[in-house]
């Protein structure tokens, strides 16, 4: 067996979608201030609840602003933009041209969400200042430092699954707008983006093991901000990892059901 | 080269209800609708043919080339481009077709022409020396040297449509489908469209299978013709034949001198058997003959003895009145 590098197309293709960033050029800015407005109101909410107080339910209130701090950066960062691309292709029966590609309409899509983020690059770099200010971020120890960087990396893989799911749900749907619009706010909640997954009460907290938002923002942040340490990263990497395979075996699924159901709108 | 075999495809939608809070009924129903879009259509195209493909609007052409591009997976019946299942085995399939939409754009939007090309080689692992010959080679066919490094969104709807048919024939494949590939373009386009094909099919034998409304695509380029219309198959043979089988009269029109007139009149108001008379003025008149009963050379002749004739000319009818009474006459039957 060789091992051979990725396909070259793979290059091609993001480095295309990594120079159409301008499309979504204001959309980022405005979901940039969005994120930073959002998280300097979950720090002034959270702050009064703390009030004086050092620490409740054993977490100490610097290691929440430094968790809700890089909770907010990474729901700035991670990726969105291939639910938005495959829902629109559907829509408007470009789909039909990404099907004639040697190339798979899954890949292809995922390619142009790498192209994206790399685009964005800039952007996300810029985000951590800004978050800094509003926040607070202090560095981990080397450990888990090492350990967020594959935890953001398999989070990033989460992410990109998931909002491809939900933009195949465009082959039902049609238009998935309402969908991806119910979704992104569940996502912020269900996340652990706004309330910590450790305050939540029991049920809740089994919804959200339950869905794939917590393995985006939640596991690696609690990775960053120190609440889990040494063999116990073990856990929400598994997690993480379970759910890629998870997500990976769903879109498997639904792919080949949306083939038969594939309607080219437009003629 | 193109195998298919009783394909079918029926579409479902819910629906929609009437009445009372038609809306909301119509969003929770579970009542489907079923179309037949492609009812049973088998055809056979051997290498090297231009074959068109015609019908009226909503026949269900577009459907069976997305079945044999593999982009629609059929109800029923199968196929074979290139040997090659083309929804069982998309990659594969994808290697060996080019596909044009007239209606649709497969280049990338944001880039310019000739970056989508080059991505499009990538795609298809054509290699650089390869690439660079087929790519010089189309820009200067196609004449797209003036605009290869616009975006595509700029380009008028004729560049853009020679982008795509580069594009599409870039990496050589054996077959190409197009559909409607000549639709909303002017004169000028149209003719270099369709050299291109011309030139594409000689040098390559590609095979091609197009659908079109124009009917000056079909006698420029096919050698034979489908006509399809709900679903199924009306006719499948050589071009010349739709005439044969649907149209085999002739056209006669012919103009006398001044002093002609009275016969003229005589002659259109009590033809000969086997014509019949089309149009009449006082100087000029048309008949139509049909060759089985009479030779047009007899009523040629007939004619210039008992008329002072200045101006004659036989003409076969055109495709497109043809083809306009074949649509029609099935709209009877529906």
């Amino acid at each position: 067996m060789t091992i051979r590098g990725p396909h070259p197309v793979w290059w091609a293709m993001i480095r295309v979608s990594a120079r159409r960033v301008h499309i979504y050029r204001a959309g980022m800015m405005f979901w940039m201030i969005r994120s930073m407005l959002e998280l300097f109101l979950i720090l002034i909410v959270w702050s009064a609840v703390y009030g004086d107080r050092e620490s409740v339910e054993g977490i100490a209130d610097d290691t929440l602003l430094v968790y809700l701090t890089i909770s907010a950066i990474q729901v700035y960062i991670l990726p969105n933009i291939i639910a938005v691309e495959v829902g629109e292709r559907i829509e408007t029966g470009q789909v039909a041209t990404d099907l004639i590609r040697p190339f798979s309409f899954m890949k292809q899509m995922i390619a142009i969400q790498f192209g994206s983020s790399i685009g964005f690059a800039p952007a996300c770099v810029l985000v951590i200042p800004a978050a800094m200010l509003v926040g607070s971020l202090e560095l981990p120890s080397l450990t888990n430092g090492v350990a967020y960087i594959i935890s953001f990396v398999l989070a990033y893989m989460v992410s990109t699954l998931t909002w491809l799911l939900v933009g195949l749900g465009g082959f039902w749907l049609i238009n998935i707008g309402g969908l991806r619009a119910l979704l992104s706010v569940a996502s912020g909640f269900l996340s652990g983006a706004l309330i910590p997954v450790w305050f939540m009460p029991d049920a809740l907290r089994i919804l959200v093991q339950l869905l794939p938002f917590q393995a985006m923002t939640f596991l690696p942040a609690s990775i960053f901000s120190g609440q889990v340490t040494g063999t116990a990263m073990m856990v929400p990497l598994l997690v993480q990892v379970a759910w890629i395979a998870i997500l990976i075996g769903l879109i498997g699924w639904v792919w080949a059901r949306a083939q038969r159901k594939l309607v080219i709108q437009g003629g | 080269m193109i195998q298919a075999d009783n394909l079918v495809k029926t579409f479902e939608r819910p629906v929609r209800i009437d009445g009372r809070f038609s809306a909301v009924r119509t969003m929770f129903t579970r009542q489907r609708q079923r179309s037949v879009a492609v009812d049973g259509v088998s055809l056979s195209i051997a290498e090297g043919e231009i074959v068109g493909y015609l019908g009226p609007n909503g026949a269900g052409k577009s459907t069976t080339i997305k079945m044999l591009t593999g982009i629609l997976v059929p109800t029923s019946g199968t196929a074979t481009v290139a040997g090659i299942v083309p929804w069982q085995d998309r990659s594969a399939n994808a290697r060996n077709i080019g596909l044009v939409f007239g209606q649709r754009s497969q280049l990338w939007w944001d880039l310019p022409l000739d970056e989508s090309l080059r991505l499009i080689g990538k795609m298809y692992d054509v290699e650089p020396v390869r690439f660079r010959q087929n790519r010089d080679m189309l820009v200067e066919l196609l004449q797209m040297e003036a605009f290869l490094a616009t975006p595509v969104r700029q380009l008028s709807l004729g560049q853009r449509m020679r982008g795509d048919l580069a594009a599409a024939v870039l990496y050589e494949p054996p077959v190409l489908f197009l559909d409607e590939p000549t639709v909303g373009l002017d004169v000028v386009a149209k003719e270099r469209m369709r050299g291109f094909i011309e030139e594409i099919n000689r040098t390559r034998k590609t095979t091609v299978l197009l659908t079109t409304h124009d009917l000056d695509d079909v006698e420029r380029l096919c050698q034979r013709i489908l006509i399809i219309d709900q679903g199924r198959v009306l006719f499948d043979g050589p071009t010349a034949d739709v005439k044969r089988r649907y149209a085999p009269h002739r056209l006669l029109d012919i103009t006398v001198t001044g002093d002609g007139a009275a016969v003229l009149r005589e002659l259109a108001q009590s033809p000969p058997t086997g014509v019949t008379t089309s149009s009449a003025a006082e100087l000029t008149a048309s008949f139509q003959i049909d060759p089985t009963v009479v030779p047009v050379a007899a009523v040629i002749a007939e004619f210039s003895a008992r008329a002072p004739i200045a101006d004659l000319a036989v003409r076969e009818p055109e495709m497109e009145g043809i083809i306009r009474e074949i649509y029609e006459a099935r709209e009877i039957t529906r």
